[in-house]
C-alpha cells in the first residue's frame, strides 16, 4: 500500500465529470450523475456500491461497451494516458480493448465461448491483439496459463471451458485479458461467483500478477473485504454519484459520509458477541427515473438538513487526497 | 508412433466429443438407418457411370413399356428407355439441386440472419419484414411463378427458384440464435478484448448457432429434393429427356394403369431419399440436442 499517491503523480485514466443516461420506455434513467476519478499506474483502485449504483456501468464506459441505445453517455471525459476515448472513432477503440484497457467479467462461467478450446481461445485473442505467429501466440498462452497457475497448461489448451472449475476458469480469463501487458485491468466482480476460499486464492493471483506486471486494476465489487484486500485507493457510489474517494487505509479507519460509514456499520464484525443487531441504512436504493432532488442520499440519511433536499453537495477535498460530497462538511 | 500419441494427445477433447456423438448414434438405430440411405445415394450419384446399365436418355421404340426384368430391373418407360438407369442417374440431379439450394439457402440465410440478430434496430426490421413477406406467400406456388418467369426450363432455373424461396427460414433460424448469444458474456469479453464485430459475429456467435443450423439443413435437403420433383412434375422443371425422378412420374402417369413401374421406381427414389435425409436430420437434432449432451 505504499504506492498511494496525493494527486501529482501521473495518471493513467481520469473520468471527469461523466454523464450517463438510460432511455427506457418509463422515461430517462439518470444512471451516472457526474462522476470523476483518477487511476494512478500500478494502483488498485475500487469502486464500491449496491447494485445499481452505477459501477459496473462507468466501468463499461470506458471501454465503450454501454449498449447504444438505451445508453447514451451525455457528458464528461475519460482520458486514458492523455486520449479522451469518448472522442476517438470506434475502429481506434479496437486498438485500446484488449491491448492496453483490458476487463474480466463477474461469471466465469459464461465468459469463455464454449464451443472452442482454452487453447483456441487465448492464441485467437493474443494472435489478434499482439500481431504475432500462431506459434509464437501459443507460446505466450503456455506462459500465461503457468502464471496464472493452470496445473498442467500444455494439456489445458486443448480442454474446453465446461471441463474447467469456476476457480479454474477465472484464472484463464484473467491469463486471457492480461495477455497483452494491458496498462488497465477492469475486474468486474471478479470473485462475486466464486466460493470463499477460490476468491482468496483469485485475490491473491491478482495482487501477485499487479506487482509483478505493473498493470492498474479497476476494481468492481461491493465487497469490502475484498476491497480491503485489494486496493489502494477506494470510491465509494451511491446512485450514480461518488459520494466519497480516498485512500483505503484511511476510509476503513475514519468515514466522513454517511452512506459510507452505514455500509461499515452492516457489515458484521468477527468477536463482537451475538447479541447486536446489525444496522441497516434505512430506506431502498431511490429509483433513478426519478432520482431524489439535492444529495440523492438524502431520503435516507439520518444527519439530513434542508439543504440537502435542495442542493447537490460538491466533492470536497477534507484531507490531502480524501474527497467527500456531502453538505455535513462545508 | 509418437506421433500419433502426441496427436491423440493433443487432441484429446476433441476425440472424447467426437467418441461421445458416435455413441449417441450407436443407440438410435433411426439415425444410422438415414445415414446409410444418404450413403449409398451419394455413392450411387458418384459412380452412376459405372452402375447404370444403359444410357439414361438413350430411346428405343421397339423396347417400350416393358415390364420389369432381368434386362430391365426396372423396367422401360413410353419411350423404351431403361428406368433403372433413369433412376440411378436422376440421384446426381437430385443431389446436385438439394444440395446447391440448401448452400446458397443457407449462405444468403447466414448473413442476413447475422446481420439482423446482431445489429438489430432498423436493418433487423427491414430484414424481418422482407422474410415475413416471403412466407405470406407459399412457397412452392412462389417458386412455380419464378420458374415461370424464368422462361427457360433447367434444372439450374429451379435450383434458382427454390433458392429464391428458400433463404428466409434460414434468416429466422439463425437470427433466434443470434439474438440470445449476443446478450451472452463471452461475446461481450470479446469485444473487451478488441474483438471487432465481424469477428465476433463469425468467430464467436456462428459457431455457437451451427446445431441448430445443421438440423435445418439436413431436414431441407429432403424437403427441397421433394419440392424440385414437385416442380419438374408439373412441368416448371428439368427439360425433356433429363432423368429427374419428378419428371420421370409425370410422364409416367399416362401409362400409370398399365405399366405400373414408369411411376413407381421414381416416386420410391424421391420417397426413400426424402425419408433419409429427415431420419438423419431427427437424430441430428437429438444427437446435437445440448440437454442431451452432459
Amino acid at each position: 500500500m505504499d504506492t498511494v499517491s496525493t494527486g501529482d503523480t501521473e495518471k493513467l485514466l481520469r473520468v471527469k465529470e461523466l454523464y450517463i443516461n438510460f432511455y427506457t420506455y418509463e422515461g430517462v434513467v439518470k444512471a451516472i450523475d457526474g462522476v470523476s476519478f483518477d487511476i494512478h499506474p500500478n494502483e488498485t483502485f475500487a469502486l464500491v456500491g449496491e447494485t445499481g449504483c452505477g459501477k459496473s456501468v462507468t466501468a463499461r464506459a470506458i471501454l465503450r461497451l454501454i449498449p447504444t441505445p438505451p445508453g447514451k453517455i451525455e457528458g464528461g471525459e475519460i482520458l486514458f494516458n492523455g486520449v479522451d476515448l469518448l472522442k476517438i472513432p470506434e475502429k481506434e477503440m479496437l486498438e485500446y480493448r484488449g491491448k492496453k484497457i483490458s476487463m474480466i467479467f463477474q461469471e466465469p462461467m459464461t465468459s469463455l465461448n464454449p464451443v472452442f478450446t482454452v487453447g483456441d481461445q487465448l492464441v485467437e485473442t493474443i494472435a489478434l491483439n499482439q500481431k504475432v505467429s500462431k506459434e509464437e501466440a501459443y507460446n505466450i498462452a503456455l506462459k500465461m496459463l503457468e502464471r496464472v497457475r493452470i496445473p498442467d497448461a500444455e494439456n489445458a489448451m486443448t480442454k474446453y471451458p465446461h471441463e474447467f472449475s469456476g476457480g479454474q476458469r477465472q484464472r484463464i480469463v484473467i491469463a486471457m485479458a492480461l495477455s497483452c501487458n494491458p496498462s488497465l485491468l477492469i475486474a468486474d466482480e471478479p470473485t462475486t461467483a466464486l466460493d470463499v476460499t477460490v476468491q482468496a486464492q483469485i485475490i491473491n493471483l491478482m495482487n501477485e500478477l499487479q506487482k509483478n506486471m505493473g498493470t492498474s486494476i479497476l476494481l468492481i465489487t461491493h465487497d469490502l473485504g475484498v476491497v480491503a484486500e485489494m486496493s489502494d485507493r477506494v470510491a465509494v457510489m451511491y446512485a450514480g454519484n461518488i459520494v466519497e474517494l480516498g485512500t483505503t487505509s484511511v476510509i476503513f479507519e475514519k468515514r466522513y459520509h454517511p452512506y459510507t460509514q452505514g455500509l461499515f456499520n452492516a457489515i458484521p464484525v468477527f468477536g463482537k458477541g451475538k447479541q447486536t443487531r446489525l444496522e441497516e441504512i434505512p430506506g431502498s436504493v431511490p429509483n433513478l427515473l426519478y432520482p431524489p432532488p439535492g444529495c440523492r442520499f438524502h431520503p435516507r440519511c439520518p444527519h439530513v438538513m434542508d439543504i440537502c433536499r435542495k442542493e447537490k453537495p460538491e466533492l470536497i477535498e477534507l484531507e490531502p487526497g480524501h474527497y467527500v460530497r456531502c453538505h455535513l462538511y462545508r | 508412433m509418437e506421433r500419433v500419441t502426441d496427436f491423440k494427445e493433443k487432441h484429446d477433447a476433441k476425440i472424447k466429443e467426437i467418441k461421445y456423438s458416435l455413441f449417441l448414434v450407436r443407440n438410435s438405430p433411426l439415425t444410422i438407418l438415414g445415414a446409410l440411405i444418404i450413403l449409398i445415394l451419394i455413392l450411387v450419384a458418384v459412380f452412376a457411370p459405372y452402375i447404370a446399365p444403359y444410357d439414361p436418355e438413350k430411346t428405343n421404340i421397339l423396347a417400350r413399356l416393358k415390364p420389369p426384368s432381368k434386362d430391365h430391373p426396372f423396367g422401360t418407360d413410353d419411350l423404351g428407355r431403361d428406368i433403372f438407369s433413369r433412376v440411378i442417374w436422376g440421384s446426381r440431379i437430385s443431389l446436385q439441386i438439394g444440395f446447391t439450394v440448401v448452400f446458397f439457402a443457407t449462405a444468403i440465410g447466414t448473413v442476413l440472419g447475422l446481420i439482423a440478430g446482431y445489429f438489430r434496430g432498423w436493418i433487423d426490421e427491414i430484414l424481418m419484414r422482407i422474410t415475413d413477406m416471403f412466407f405470406a406467400i407459399p412457397s412452392l406456388i412462389l417458386a412455380m411463378a419464378i420458374s415461370a418467369a424464368l422462361q427457360t426450363r433447367s434444372i439450374y432455373t429451379t435450383m434458382l427458384a427454390v433458392t429464391f424461396v428458400w433463404w428466409p427460414a434460414y434468416v429466422r433460424i439463425v437470427r433466434s440464435s443470434v439474438l440470445s448469444l449476443v446478450e451472452s458474456q463471452f461475446v461481450e469479453a470479446a469485444r473487451s478484448l478488441g474483438a471487432s464485430n465481424r469477428r465476433i459475429m463469425f468467430k464467436h456467435i456462428l459457431p455457437n448457432s451451427l446445431a441448430p443450423l445443421l438440423v435445418q439443413m439436413t431436414l431441407d435437403l429432403g424437403a427441397v429434393i421433394l419440392v424440385a420433383a414437385g416442380l419438374s412434375f408439373i412441368g416448371f422443371g428439368a427439360g425433356p429427356n433429363t432423368p429427374e425422378w419428378g419428371r420421370m412420374v409425370a410422364e409416367g402417369r399416362n401409362y400409370m394403369t398399365t405399366a405400373w413401374w414408369t411411376i413407381t421406381f421414381p416416386g420410391l427414389a424421391i420417397f426413400i431419399t426424402v425419408l433419409g435425409f429427415n431420419l438423419l436430420g431427427d437424430g441430428l437434432r437429438d444427437i446435437l440436442d445440448p440437454r442431451l449432451r452432459r
